[in-house]
């Protein structure tokens, strides 16, 4: 019986995701809109919040393609994929102490880090898939950004495991008597930059590119397939979020409101704050990302791991 | 006149007197061309190093046959020259110029497409701007204008795959593909070329080898309408060829006419084209600023710069009626004088211009990524401009401080002050911010313009060519017959030709007007900065990566319909 639950549970969950998916596509265009003086879609609905459902319906809707010059299995599996890694992550977040599928899952961190691995595998397929020069170029590229940016990524949050002691989301975000982003600011930032860049959005969304590689990875895709892809792009702007605030932000720790109130609060800044930046950064070249990645975050992230690991030790056996 | 007795010596050529503009103008065989083009061009002192134009008028139906005509330009002394070179009668070929002019390219490829004229010795003879298919020439005399008196275009399913084969081309002489690298069309529909147009690249990597672009998309054939439309009537068409640049097209066009009918433009008509030119101005620079952003993947910039661009329409709407098209000029003046209250509208609106380019400005030059993007990034050098006859804001960029506003002031422009923002690194970054520094100096005219806008007629009455004043025609009978008649179609200006030039958004926007005397032009040929500055990119191209390649030719603010024409 409890099996039923739990399974009902978690499609009930996939589907609040993939609403709170076509939910964020709505608020980014309407603050991207406010951000650049402009309205952006009010028409339908209070506050054009209907457009959400607009969107949803004509993509759910379109015919369902596939070009003629594509492999046909894996040019299917490859959006699936992508969306798979980026809901199946919320299996670990916890939103509060008690609520979650497996907060506590000693792993739930290799989880997430191997479902992010997994995501390059969609991201590639498709591109390569589709059979479109375009599209192979923006795989390309997807691969050598979110390989590049896997490892300073790990290697920051190798310094919290440190810190806390616990491999799961919910061990990491209880230890936190104090927000990490206090005792770990370079590994916050490095973090945050790695996040964005491996949800693929401005300013790193060389995968996409559009004014160099038309639509990159996707180009040949439409209709749901699509959807998937931009459903998972914005799912895993959601859990970069999320994780952003369990991780370094104190998660659920707050005065005066339900715990899972303030996890969500924060994200939703986090969110708000990953809009604006596309609002107004230019896209920095390929080479110019790899650079930033290898040349500068890598090594940040290896001197603040040592540091946090000699801080750690330290404070330990004495020495500080 | 020196110039005139060298060439009369050497090279047997005469002095054309027939001509309606102050260019050097002179009549040559074409056995001497190629000598005398390597002399002006290498031993004469004052070198002629740009071929600015190149193109041809079919003078069969005058009773004589294809006349080439050269356009020389000096960078130093800012100075045209004009060669004819009539070809013998029923001799269809002529010398190719390209191993002296490398962008002789081009143009004797759009010679060779619309009139059939062959060069020898040109490296790529194939058609320009018209589709490979296509049958016959259509600047030539004895084809239709209309589209409705030629047979019907038909696409012949049966071997449609044959036909869109001839458009699988590689860039150069070599295989689509050879195993190392791979042909990729940027285009015709990419975001990244403004609009449709090809670009066929050699990529080994992310590195161009080599790039070839297939123009004439956007191809309408003005230069053919206008032979079918009454001197007065092809003014609206002018407003489309760059259509970013509203009346900064018009201008050349009617600064030709004018020239022709040998018609002085009123003072105040002269100082309300300067300022509804500098107002286009401002609006071109405008967009291409906010979709310059865009190529380099900011939002940010198009929708502030935007935002200014509409209230500056607003403006233009309130002037002339029209926003994107104002075809507010006519031959002899303008079609009206400014609206009651004019001034404090546009003193108004130039404050509101300028603050808001403080925010297109952080949002581009300011702003560390777009530098990263754009410094050292498609770099023109000075001596390739000049190789490829640049133009405006591309060629200022190389160090070159050559603006017509100054070099050879028309309109009101000598009568205020203004610099001409030049820099030297020639890289996308510094095209920006001769973008931003060019919208200020506008600015600065407008200004004084508002000051020194003198009075008098709009519109010169007196001439014969000239429009009639609207609301005298109804009170006297000769005004309402010369308006009848000319409205009929009855008359033109004299038979002759004249260059018309004007410093527009993309260049130095040329038409060059052939007259037979009758209500229509004879031949038209409208030379835009967009042909030239795009057909540089087959030499800026190589080397560069995909990314760069996309900020590079989005640099070089060119306007489709301004290419194709």
């Amino acid at each position: 019986m409890s099996v039923l639950w739990t399974l009902l549970g978690m499609i009930l969950t996939i589907f609040l995701l993939l609403g709170i998916a076509g939910f964020l596509v709505f608020a980014e265009r309407r603050v991207l809109a406010l951000l650049q003086n402009r309205w952006g879609p009010n028409r339908l609905g209070p506050l054009g919040v209907g457009q959400a459902l607009a969107d949803a319906l004509k993509l759910l809707t379109k015919a369902d393609f596939l070009p003629s010059f594509a492999d046909p299995w894996l040019y299917r599996l490859a959006p699936l994929l992508v969306a798979f890694s980026a809901l199946a992550a919320f299996a670990v977040i916890p939103l509060s102490p008690d609520i979650s599928w497996a907060g506590d899952w000693q792993i739930g961190l290799l989880f997430i880090l191997a479902l992010s691995s997994l995501h390059v595998y969609g991201v590639f397929l498709g591109g390569w898939a589709s059979g479109n020069k375009f599209a192979l170029y923006g795989a390309i590229r997807a691969v050598a950004q979110l390989v590049s940016y896997e490892l300073p990524m790990g290697l920051s949050l190798l310094a919290i495991v440190l810190l806390s002691g616990s491999l799961s989301l919910g061990g990491m975000t209880s230890a936190q008597s104090l927000p990490y982003i206090l005792l770990q600011p370079l590994g916050f930032l490095i973090f945050t930059i790695a996040g964005i860049a491996e949800t693929e959005r401005l300013p790193f969304d060389l995968p996409e590119a559009e004014s160099e590689l038309v639509a990159g990875y996707h180009t040949e895709y439409g209709g749901m397939p699509f959807g998937f892809f931009f459903l998972g792009e914005y799912v895993s702007l959601v859990l970069t979020a999320m994780l952003i605030s369990l991780l370094y932000l104190g998660g659920w720790h707050g005065p005066w409101a339900p715990g899972w109130l303030w996890l969500l609060g924060k994200s939703a800044l986090l969110i708000f704050c990953f809009f604006w930046l596309r609002a107004t950064l230019p896209r920095p070249r390929y080479d110019q990302l790899l650079h930033l990645g290898w040349r500068w975050l890598l090594p940040l992230a290896l001197v603040n791991l040592m540091g946090t690991a000699l801080v750690a030790a330290g404070l330990r056996w004495g020495w500080l | 006149m020196l110039l005139a007795e060298a060439l009369q010596k050497e090279f047997s050529a005469t002095p054309f007197t027939a001509a309606c503009d102050d260019c050097l103008d002179f009549k040559l065989s074409v056995a001497s061309l190629l000598p005398c083009l390597r002399y002006l061009r290498d031993d004469w002192q004052q070198p002629y190093r740009c071929l600015w134009d190149l193109t041809a008028v079919d003078e069969r139906p005058l009773g004589g046959s294809f006349t080439l005509i050269y356009h020389l330009f000096n960078y130093a002394v800012a100075e045209f020259l004009r060669l004819r070179v009539p070809l013998p009668a029923g001799q269809e070929t002529a010398p190719s110029v390209t191993a002296l002019f490398a962008n002789a390219n081009w143009y004797e490829r759009e010679v060779f497409d619309l009139f059939g004229l062959h060069f020898s010795g040109h490296p790529d003879l194939r058609r320009l701007l018209l589709p490979p298919q296509w049958q016959g020439h259509p600047l030539r005399k004895e084809e239709a204008i209309r589209a409705t008196e030629r047979p019907a275009i038909v696409i012949d399913r049966a071997h449609l795959q044959e036909l869109l084969e001839q458009y699988q081309r590689s860039p150069d002489a070599g295989p689509l593909d050879d195993g190392e690298t791979m042909v990729l069309n940027v285009g015709p529909h990419h975001p990244g070329t403004h609009g449709i147009l090809r670009y066929i690249l050699r990529l080994r990597g992310e590195t161009i080898v080599a790039v070839d672009p297939d123009i004439g998309y956007h191809h309408r054939g003005v230069e053919k309408i206008a032979e079918g439309h009454s001197f007065h009537n092809f003014i609206p068409y002018t407003d489309r060829v760059d259509y970013l640049g509203g009346v900064l097209g018009e201008w050349p066009y009617l600064r030709a006419v004018e020239a022709l009918a040998g018609i002085t433009v009123p003072e105040r008509a002269e100082g309300i084209r300067t300022l509804l030119a500098e107002l286009c101005r401002i609006s071109s620079h405008l967009v291409w600023l906010g979709s310059y952003g865009n190529d380099l993947g900011t939002m940010g910039p198009a929708f502030y710069a935007f935002r200014d661009r509409a209230w500056l329409l607003e403006l233009l709407e309130r002037f002339t009626g029209g926003r994107l098209h104002p075809q507010f000029f006519r031959i002899g003046g303008v079609a009206d004088d400014l609206p009651a209250g004019w001034r404090d509208d546009l003193l108004a609106l130039l404050q509101r211009v300028e603050q808001g380019l403080v925010d297109s400005e952080r949002l581009t030059v300011d702003n560390p990524i777009f530098r990263a993007r754009t410094e050292g990034v498609g770099v023109v050098t000075a001596e390739q401009a000049e190789r490829w006859c640049a133009t405006s804001i591309l060629l200022r960029s190389t160090g070159r401080a050559f603006d017509l506003r100054k070099a050879a002031p028309y309109g009101l422009y000598d009568g205020v002050e203004f610099t001409v923002p030049v820099a030297t690194a020639g890289d996308a970054w510094t095209r920006t911010w001769l973008h931003i520094a060019e919208i200020r100096e506008s600015i600065g005219i407008l200004r004084q313009l508002a000051d020194i806008l003198p009075g008098g007629p709009t519109l010169a009455s007196d001439a014969a060519l000239a429009l009639m004043p609207k609301d005298r025609t109804l009170l006297d009978i000769e005004t309402l017959i010369h308006h009848f008649e000319q409205m009929a179609d009855e008359f033109g200006p004299p038979p002759g030709s004249a260059l018309g030039l004007g410093e527009s958004a993309r260049g130095l926007l040329g038409y060059f007007v052939v007259s037979d005397g009758g209500p229509k032009p004879y031949r038209l040929r409208v030379r835009t900065g967009s042909f030239a500055h795009v057909q540089m990119i087959t030499e800026l191209g190589r080397g560069l990566s995909l990314p760069n390649f996309i900020a590079t030719i989005g640099s070089l603010d060119y306007v489709l319909a301004d290419l194709d024409r």
